[in-house]
This record gives C-alpha cells, sequence and structure tokens, in this order.
C-alpha cells in the first residue's frame, strides 16, 4: 500500500490541502453536535454546558414543527420532481442543435441566472408580481381580468418557487450531462445512423444508456436535498400571507432557534435533518446499485 | 518532472488560500480592518489629544447596532465637525456595522462566535436581547466600567435615579444608556422651557392616523367627517370611487406601517382606537389579543381590504418600502406609527377614530420612566475602555448633547434671550445632510427632557402641524387615559428558555400569520371563521397559564405602586 501510495504521491500532494480543509472546517466543527443535548446558554462555554438529554428535542411534540416538516417536503419532492429531469431534457435537446453558435448562445443564457444571488432574484419577482404596478398584473387587467396577489397567495406560493428555482438552475444543472453526452463515442450514433435508427431512437439507445451512471450519482446526491429546500430562495419570498405554506425546517430553525438565541433545539433540528439526509443518501445509493450497478461507493 | 512538481505545488497552494481567506471573512472583517487602522493610528503622534484628566490616543471602535433602519453616519474626524469633535474630546473613531435586518439574529451569533471580536458598542431594541446581553457576562456594568476608567464621570452622579433604579429593577443591574430619556428626575434637571412640551408629552402619541389635507379637499370632505368607525371607511370609499390621482398615478385611500403593522403600528392604533387594553373590567390581566375590541380592529382591516381601500401588499413592505410610498405624495390617509415615516405638512390627523359600538378609545401613558427605545451597551471584550468611558460620560453630558443635536453655537445654533437654543438655517441644512454631519443622528443618546428644555416652543406652522397631528388622538374628548406601568415586568419574566417565553413566542408567531390571514378574509363569514380558530389555537397555546402568571405580576406591581387598574370597555 506504502508503495502504492508512493506512485501516486503528486496525485495525493494534491488533494492533500482539500483533505485537510474538509477536515477542519467540516469534520472538527462536528464537536459542536453535542450543544444539541446540552443547554447552552450565550456567555457560557460549549464544554461546560450541562448536559440534558433530549431536551431540546421536544420540538418534535410541536404541530408546527410537523406542518414545517410537511411544507418542506411538498416543495422539495415538486423541486425534484421537475427540477431533476428538466436539466437532462434541456441537456439533450442542446446536444441535438448543430449550429455551433447558436448552442453556445442557448447555453450561455440557459446557466447565466445561476449567478444571480436569490435577493435579487427575490426582487425581480416581487417587481414583476406586485400587485400594485408589476407588469404580470398589469398585464392580466389589460386582458381583462383580476389582479392576482401572487406574493400573498398561499396557491402562488409553491409554483412561484418551482418555476423560478428552474429558471435559475436548469442551464447550470444541464452541464454536467452535457459533459458526460460529450464522452459517449461519435461511432454509436454513426452505427445507430447506418442501421437506420432517427434522433428520438439515438437518444433512447445510446445518449440516454450512456449518461445513466452521471445520472445516478445526481440522483444520489440529489435525495439528501429533499430535507433542505434552500432558505436563500424562501426567506425573500416569505411574508405573514403565505407563511403557512411557506415555513420551511431552515426558517423554522431560524425563527425558533436562531432569532431567539436557542441554539440548543437549532441544534438539535439541524441534527435531525442531517441524520434523516443520511439514512436518504444510504438507501438511495443501495438501491442504485442493487438496480444498475452505480453507487458512490 | 520539475515543472509537474511546481505545478502540483502551486495548485495546491491556491486552494489552501481559497480556503483559508474563505473562511477568515464575516463578523472579523470590520475588526481586522480597525486593528490594522488603529495601529497605523496608534503609530500617529498626531492623533494624540487633550482631555480633562490625560491625553487619549485616537482608536477605531465598532458599533454594532440592530435597528437596521438606523442610518450610521460617514465618520469624519475633521477638526470643527460633530464627529470630529467627538473624537477630539474621547478619541473615538468609530466604523458601524448595521445589518439591514435580522439585527438581533446577528447579534446573537456574534455572541457565540466572535469571542474577543466582539464589538465595541452594541445598541438594541429587543428587550429579550437586552436581557440576554445583561446576563451574558459580555457587557459591562457601567456603574463598574465608569468607576474603573472615567471615576470622574458626571454619568456616576448625575444620572437620574429614578431611571436607573428602573433598569437595574429590570435588568438587573445599569448596564446600558437607553434613549429618548424621560423621567420625573430628569426634568428636575432640565424642567421644560415651556408648557407647549409638557402638553405635548402629556398627549403626544406616535401611533395614529393622519390624511392629506388636499386630497380632503379635492373630496369634497373634512376632517370631522373622518371622526367615526362608519365616516372613515365612507370617506375611504368615496376617495377610490373617484379615481383620484397625483402626478399620473391613483391615489392610495389608506396606507399602514407595512410588514409592521402588528408591532407598535396600525393594528396597536386601531386596537387602543376601538378600547382593547390588556386589562378586563374586573382588573385582571386578560391578553390583548383575546379582547373583543382587538376583534374589531381586525375587522376593520379586512373590510379596508375587501372595500379596496388597503393593497394587501402593503402587508409585505419594509419600513424603507413604506416610506417611499409615502412620500409618493399620493397617500390619502396614513395609520400606524406616525414617527416612522417623514412627517409631511400636508397631512392632519382627525384623532380617535369613534367605534361604531360605542366603545371608548384608550390612550396608554406611563407614569413611571421607561426603559428606553435603544438600550446602548460597551462590551468587556472592548480593547479601548477609556475611551468609551469618556465617550459615553460625554456623550450623556450638556456639552456632548449640545453638539450632537444642536451642533455649533453661532453655525447651525444660537442662544436667545431666553438661554434657548434656535437653530438657524445653516442648522437646517446641516440637519439635513446628517449623514455626512452627524446632527440629530445620534438617537442613542436622545435626552427627551433635555431637548425639551433647550427647544423654544415652536411657532413655525409645520412643527405646529405635525405637533398638532401628534396630540390629536390624545386630545379627542372621549379618549379614556390608561396607565399602563402596572403591566412592566421583571426582567426574568420572561428569562430565555423559561416556560413562560416559549408560550408568548408561540402565540407570537401563531398571531402574526393568523391576524395577516384575518385581515386577507374575503368575505364576513370566512374572517368569522378565522377568529374561532384564531381564539381555539390561542388556547391551545396556553395562553390562559400565561395570563395567569401576567395576571399575578399585574397584582404585585398595582400594590408596589398603590394604585388599581381596570379595563374600560369589556
Amino acid at each position: 500500500m506504502v508503495a502504492k501510495m508512493y506512485k501516486y504521491r503528486w496525485q495525493y500532494l494534491l488533494i492533500l490541502p482539500a483533505v485537510v480543509l474538509l477536515f477542519l472546517f467540516s469534520y472538527i466543527p462536528m464537536a459542536g453536535i453535542q450543544i444539541a443535548f446540552k443547554d447552552f446558554a450565550i456567555g457560557s462555554s460549549i464544554w461546560e454546558s450541562n448536559w440534558v438529554g433530549l431536551e431540546n428535542f421536544t420540538f418534535v411534540h410541536d404541530p408546527q414543527f410537523w406542518k414545517v416538516v410537511q411544507n418542506t417536503l411538498y416543495i422539495s419532492v415538486l423541486k425534484f420532481v421537475f427540477g431533476f429531469p428538466m436539466p437532462i431534457l434541456l441537456a439533450l435537446m442542446i446536444n441535438e442543435v448543430t449550429h455551433p453558435a447558436y448552442k453556445r448562445f442557448v447555453q450561455s443564457v440557459s446557466y447565466l441566472p445561476h449567478f444571480f444571488s436569490w435577493i435579487v432574484v427575490a426582487y425581480i419577482l416581487q417587481s414583476f408580481l406586485t400587485l400594485d404596478g408589476g407588469f404580470v398584473n398589469d398585464l392580466i387587467v389589460r386582458m381583462g381580468g383580476e389582479p392576482i396577489f401572487f406574493l400573498g397567495s398561499t396557491e402562488w406560493f409553491r409554483p412561484m418557487i418551482i418555476s423560478s428555482g428552474l429558471w435559475k438552475e436548469v442551464g447550470w444543472n444541464s452541464i454536467l450531462y452535457l459533459a458526460a453526452i460529450s464522452t459517449i463515442d461519435p461511432q454509436l450514433y454513426e452505427a445507430a445512423k447506418v442501421e437506420g435508427a432517427g434522433k428520438f431512437a439515438q437518444i433512447r439507445h445510446i445518449t440516454l444508456p450512456g449518461i445513466m451512471p452521471t445520472i445516478s450519482i445526481v440522483l444520489i446526491l440529489s435525495i439528501p436535498g429533499l430535507i433542505s429546500v434552500g432558505m436563500d430562495q424562501i426567506y425573500p419570498m416569505m411574508n405573514p400571507a403565505n407563511q403557512e405554506v411557506a415555513d420551511v425546517l431552515d426558517t423554522y430553525v431560524l425563527r425558533n432557534g436562531l432569532q431567539q438565541g436557542y441554539f440548543g433545539p437549532a441544534t438539535a433540528v439541524g441534527l435531525l435533518s442531517s441524520v434523516i439526509g443520511l439514512i436518504l443518501v444510504m438507501t438511495t445509493n443501495s438501491l442504485s446499485k442493487k438496480m444498475n450497478g452505480e453507487g458512490l461507493w | 518532472m520539475k515543472l509537474k512538481v511546481l505545478a502540483i505545488l502551486t495548485l495546491a497552494l491556491t486552494v489552501v488560500l481559497s480556503g483559508c481567506a474563505g473562511n477568515n471573512a464575516g463578523s472579523g472583517s470590520s475588526a481586522e480592518q480597525n486593528e490594522e487602522s488603529a495601529s497605523n493610528s496608534n503609530a500617529s503622534d498626531a492623533a494624540n489629544q487633550e482631555t480633562e484628566d490625560k491625553p487619549l490616543k485616537q482608536v477605531d471602535v465598532t458599533w454594532f447596532t440592530s435597528i437596521g433602519f438606523w442610518p450610521p453616519p460617514e465618520w469624519d474626524t475633521t477638526t470643527g465637525t460633530i464627529m470630529g469633535n467627538i473624537t477630539e474630546r474621547t478619541g473615538v473613531k468609530f466604523s458601524f456595522d448595521v445589518p439591514p435586518q435580522d439585527g438581533d439574529t446577528k447579534l446573537n451569533l456574534l455572541m457565540v462566535s466572535s469571542g474577543n471580536k466582539f464589538p465595541d458598542v452594541i445598541t438594541t431594541v429587543d428587550q429579550d436581547m437586552a436581557t440576554k446581553l445583561a446576563q451574558s457576562g459580555k457587557v459591562w456594568n457601567l456603574d463598574e466600567f465608569l468607576k474603573e476608567y472615567d471615576p470622574q464621570s458626571r454619568l456616576l452622579t448625575d444620572f437620574p435615579a429614578d431611571l436607573k433604579e428602573h433598569i437595574v429593577q429590570r435588568f438587573g443591574g445599569w448596564y446600558y444608556i437607553p434613549s429618548h430619556m424621560a423621567s420625573a428626575d430628569l426634568k428636575e434637571m432640565y424642567p421644560p422651557s415651556s408648557s407647549y412640551f409638557a402638553d405635548s408629552g402629556k398627549y403626544g402619541k406616535n401611533q395614529g392616523v393622519m390624511v392629506k389635507t388636499k386630497l380632503l379637499e379635492q373630496a369634497g370632505l373634512t376632517l370631522d367627517d373622518l371622526k367615526t368607525e362608519s365616516g372613515f371607511l365612507k370617506a375611504l370609499q368615496k376617495v377610490k370611487d373617484m379615481k383620484l390621482t397625483v402626478d399620473g398615478q391613483p391615489v392610495v385611500p389608506l396606507q399602514i406601517d407595512g410588514k409592521d403593522y402588528q408591532a407598535g403600528g396600525a393594528l396597536m392604533f386601531l386596537q387602543h382606537n376601538f378600547g382593547a387594553i390588556e386589562v378586563d373590567k374586573d382588573g385582571n390581566y386578560r391578553n390583548i389579543l383575546l379582547a373583543p375590541e382587538t376583534k374589531h380592529a381586525i375587522q376593520f382591516l379586512n373590510e379596508a381590504y375587501r372595500g379596496g381601500y388597503l393593497d394587501p401588499g402593503q402587508l409585505m413592505m419594509d419600513n424603507n418600502g413604506a416610506k417611499s410610498l409615502y412620500s409618493s405624495g399620493r397617500i390619502f390617509s396614513f395609520m400606524g406609527n406616525m414617527a416612522n415615516v417623514p412627517y409631511n405638512a400636508d397631512y392632519a390627523s382627525p384623532g380617535a377614530i369613534l367605534s361604531d359600538d360605542g366603545a371608548k378609545p384608550i390612550f396608554t401613558y406611563a407614569s413611571l420612566p421607561g426603559a428606553g427605545w435603544m438600550k446602548t451597551f460597551i462590551s468587556k471584550s472592548t480593547k479601548h475602555p477609556e475611551q468609551l468611558a469618556k465617550w459615553v460620560s460625554y456623550m450623556t453630558s450638556r456639552e456632548g448633547l449640545m453638539n450632537a443635536f444642536y451642533g455649533f453655537k453661532d453655525v447651525d445654533y444660537t442662544i436667545n434671550d431666553q438661554g434657548l437654543a434656535v437653530r438657524t438655517e445653516q442648522g437646517k441644512i446641516t440637519k439635513e445632510n446628517y449623514k455626512k454631519t452627524g446632527l440629530e443622528n445620534f438617537w442613542q443618546f436622545s435626552n427627551l427632557d433635555f431637548n425639551n428644555h433647550m427647544n423654544p416652543a415652536p411657532t413655525d406652522e409645520e412643527a405646529l402641524n405635525r405637533s398638532a397631528t401628534f396630540a390629536a388622538y390624545g386630545k379627542t374628548p372621549d379618549v379614556v387615559r390608561f396607565d399602563i406601568s402596572p403591566l412592566t415586568l421583571p426582567g426574568d419574566f420572561y428569562a430565555p428558555g423559561s416556560e413562560n417565553v416559549k408560550i408568548r413566542d408561540q402565540i407570537k408567531q401563531f398571531a402574526e400569520v393568523h391576524i395577516s390571514r384575518m385581515v386577507l378574509a374575503k368575505d364576513q363569514a370566512a374572517f368569522d371563521k378565522l377568529y374561532d380558530e384564531f381564539i381555539a389555537q390561542l388556547k391551545k397555546l396556553d395562553i390562559d397559564k400565561l395570563d395567569a402568571a401576567l395576571n399575578e405580576q399585574l397584582k404585585k406591581k398595582q400594590q408596589e405602586m398603590g394604585v388599581t387598574v381596570k379595563g374600560v370597555n369589556s
């Protein structure tokens, strides 16, 4: 083993700083997990705080917590159902574009929104959707309809979140699939053309199987994300009018934990979410290996 | 080979540096700048200046304020400026950390994670945060602080005793300087220059309703038409039907405070206006949310929404949005905290809007001094305690108050025959440029009794209009005055992690969402259903248990004060 390590010493040296950073900033801070089981007060030390067992986990008796979990799962499943296949579809479509300049243009335009921060996107959405002078409501009124209170509506909140999330990330997420598609041997397509296969048949029998390993890996990595829907996106759009559907785990932790300085319960919720995420990723990895032999480990 | 090694090492070094740089950002960044410039300024002999006792070095200190809408000035140490004076007299030069939102959340995180880089000065308005700071051991008790670092400070002898006693009772010690100071002892020190101030102190209130007089005339209405609930709603309907415009933009019949409407804004005004208070007719504590008059207040907003006078988008507007809307000039009526928008002399108030069911409006006042709106603490980890002790003493002294709130004599103000400060035209310009000059910008040290002592009674129309607008509610003949001092609570009543605070916070979070749902109810049936759900859920959240504990405190306080309070309408 030592000989092997020596053989690949430069590669090990290359990854060593990343491993050190991971250890310093991800593993060592895990010592803070103990806050979830302690009566930690501001001004005292983590190590000196008293153990309180599962007292910080009493949020499981709070009906509001379960409502929040329901909201989180609802939004994350919708994001998964729409957000997972769309980048694949986009990558497949871009791959079929033959004009190189147009192909590059479409790619650039599609992933540009990824670089906007969610605060900017929220501001854009609010400007477009506001009742008083918003572009969308102006259009609705001109077409003879009644203005819609998008920003405060419980019916429109989830569609707004899903569609803005898609618009922002679909292009960026398609890059991985485009890269995977570019590794497929072009001779396979030549052979398929000779055999008389059309575009759809080529996609079904060559492109999709070719990028299946990538799809599997991305799927495994996406599953833990079901428990976290991205506070950056939700928080700027949340207000008392839509809070009953907008309140998710992250905002619950912010309100009940960080804003009040209750770090124990906040850590407990975070720990529970992480454990659920870990169970999900292990389950998905195992299923993926059984079904198509692909897995993260 | 050598090239390969070099490339790998360069790449590895880049990764390390980017990782370390990314994790050194955050709350320490302004402190790092301060340390760097402090070491630069400490090296400069020109930074020394005279004080009463010994020359103090000019130092850079950080000031964290959790009030997002406070505009920090751009610090200017030039001699002959307001901030230059402060630096010259005390040695401090400030850099500010003012998060636009959720300042107290950031403060919570700073308290846990900043270690010795905790800001030197901290200002908050939240009572719970003030309690946490006081109990955390991270801030100075000002008695100990001043005795150690400025034993000659006049604050040790001149700080009003009644105010100090109140702060010590609530927080277990004198931990902060309160803003907008006013108390009986302070009035003895600084008696008001005119009965005008006693009058505005007695009747003035920030929460109220005001209407634009020009639009009122255009609509063919007078203030008297707005003095009843149905009259006010009819007026809003009329304004809406007339489709009035200002500069081509439609007039907004009713504006409220934005998303803060529940916290000291329009809802609070309507609750008191329709006669809700925290004490029932039997003299027992009852949460104001349970009062039938609160239902009436929410119902009013719902009717305004259903009638099309209240844009639901306002329920989400932040303070800047609300200010901007108000300043557009197309608001017919504004309801809520009138101090949160820049007062316009075109507006006047009808006073109380009398309830159609005959309930009497209530005017709340406090016979005991308050704990101050803004609370300014000094951090124990500050490396410059001497300078900050001088600063605190200076800013609360007569000289410091004149500098910060009046400017330079014979430039920004003159002293008249009665010894009162009269602002000059230049002073008005200096005040308008407060971000550069700092004049009247240090709200944290505002001393209302001192201002009432130094200012002559206003004679200009705008000031008189403003005063009349803010006092209109209090002067309404049918208003009942109610002393809320018996409702004050000891600091440990809502101790962090206690049962009381858990119940209170759950109620607050639930009410915030549900009240908005009631305001936006589509019809009366939906409103009534939501209201019944509201009361049922409040009971499930143990509101009665909390009320029982609050009732016990009420009785204790009444006994201590020798008074008895009872509800007015229910």
